[in-house]
């Protein structure tokens, strides 16, 4: 199994919270996608932050699936404690921005300025087009997190894929919402009782926004996805949100997940 | 007397909002001092819609913008002063090089009918 956008919602849900410790199935986990990752780690993350203890039984039985979690430091990244790994070393990667590997990204005021440097000086290093325009996404999607999650921490994760020329840009946050986010702008109150796809869609709207300036981010991040013929996924609470250069669609997640977790596909030089 | 100066000089990196307010704020002040200017976006490594957006936009609130002219070098500025154009309704110059000064075109937001989907595959 594939543990991405179709699939991660589905093992969140499947967790059952009655359980002093509740277990988490990714024993048939074969290949793990940024959003996957993400968003596997914000659930976990949230929860922890409610004092939740999770135990992963089994690990994936794929070893490379193991392996790649133990080298993304996921299980203490996102507040496992270690011992629940079966004795497996734990290999702590780098952190800092680099292609494949995760980072935390802390809340503070220029965040985005820093991540945004680094990401272009990896995308340029290693030749990726387009690179300028993938490292504005990310600062703005960074910003983003910055500016309105009321969240201290968020992960990134920037993959590369060179035989499907890829690159995708996966972010996340346990944050309180785009609907929450937007309703604190008396403007947008009446979505407080909305769908949460609704209040994503306005979010990408032309200066939308909770704030009094701005509001041109997503827009900017929706347009120059479309025109480099990528796609994006954006989902928020029990909802989700896809746009490529066709169409945009909505529907439903399995799992009710608090913030906002977003995966962003560019096709290499598009 | 048109003075010349590049975006840099107003703030630097040329990323988030803040900085464009930052920017906006500094290029106001010059413009009392001299009626018309231009500013350069050339050798940033990324200026961003955002930035931009704002360094513009309260331009504009200053009743300033008219005196300003940006030098543009690639496309993807201009794509970008087209955007700010059509999202504020706002009349933006710019030239590229010594060329004649035009003022971006409208550029228009690509709106799809969102539709519900049954299942999540991926198609795209």
């Amino acid at each position: 199994m594939e543990l991405g956008f179709t699939t991660v919602d589905q093992v969140c849900a499947q967790v059952d919270f009655k359980d002093n410790l509740s277990i988490i199935d990714l024993s048939q986990v074969s290949f793990i996608r940024p959003f996957g990752l993400i968003y596997l780690g914000m659930f976990l993350r949230h929860h922890n932050a409610l004092g939740k203890s999770f135990r992963v039984i089994p690990p994936p039985q794929n070893s490379n699936a193991q392996k790649y979690l133990t080298t993304q430091n996921f299980w203490e990244r996102f507040n496992f404690n270690p011992d629940t790994v079966a004795k497996q070393s734990i290999l702590r990667c780098k952190n800092c921005t680099s292609l494949n590997d995760v980072i935390d990204i802390q809340n503070r005021g220029y965040i985005a300025e820093d991540v945004a440097s680094d990401v272009l000086k990896v995308l340029q290093n290693n030749r990726i087009l387009p690179a300028e325009m993938i490292t504005e996404i990310v600062s703005e999607l960074v910003d983003n997190f910055a500016c309105h999650s009321k969240q201290n921490l968020a992960a990134l994760m920037m993959q590369y894929y060179p035989t499907l020329h890829e690159v995708v840009i996966a972010i996340g946050d346990c944050g309180i919402g785009i609907r929450s986010s937007l309703a604190s702008n008396a403007k947008y109150k009446y979505l407080k009782v909305k769908h949460h796809y609704e209040a994503i869609l306005q979010a990408f709207e032309p200066l939308v926004t909770c704030k009094q300036e701005g509001g041109t981010g997503l827009t900017m991040v929706r347009e120059s996805v479309i025109d480099s013929g990528g796609y994006l996924i954006l989902t928020s609470g029990d909802e989700y949100v896809r746009i490529n250069e066709k169409e945009t669609v909505y529907g439903t997640m399995a799992y009710n997940l608090t913030g906002v977790q977003i995966q962003v596909v560019f096709p290499e030089g598009g | 007397m048109v003075t010349v100066f590049n975006v840099r000089e107003l703030s630097y990196p040329c990323v988030l909002r803040r900085r464009g307010l930052d920017a906006s704020k500094k290029l106001v002040k010059r413009i009392s001092t001299a009626k018309d200017v231009e500013v350069d976006l050339h050798n940033v490594e990324i200026i961003s819609l955002s930035f931009l957006d704002e360094l513009i936009f309260r331009t504009y609130l200053s009743g300033k913008l008219e005196s300003v002219v940006f030098r543009v070098h690639d496309r993807s500025i201009e794509e970008k002063l087209e955007r700010i154009s059509a999202i504020r309704a706002l009349n933006i110059k710019y030239r590229f090089n010594d060329n004649d000064i035009r003022k971006a075109a409208l550029r228009g937001v690509v709106k799809h009918m969102p539709s519900f989907a049954e299942s999540k595959s991926v198609s795209a």
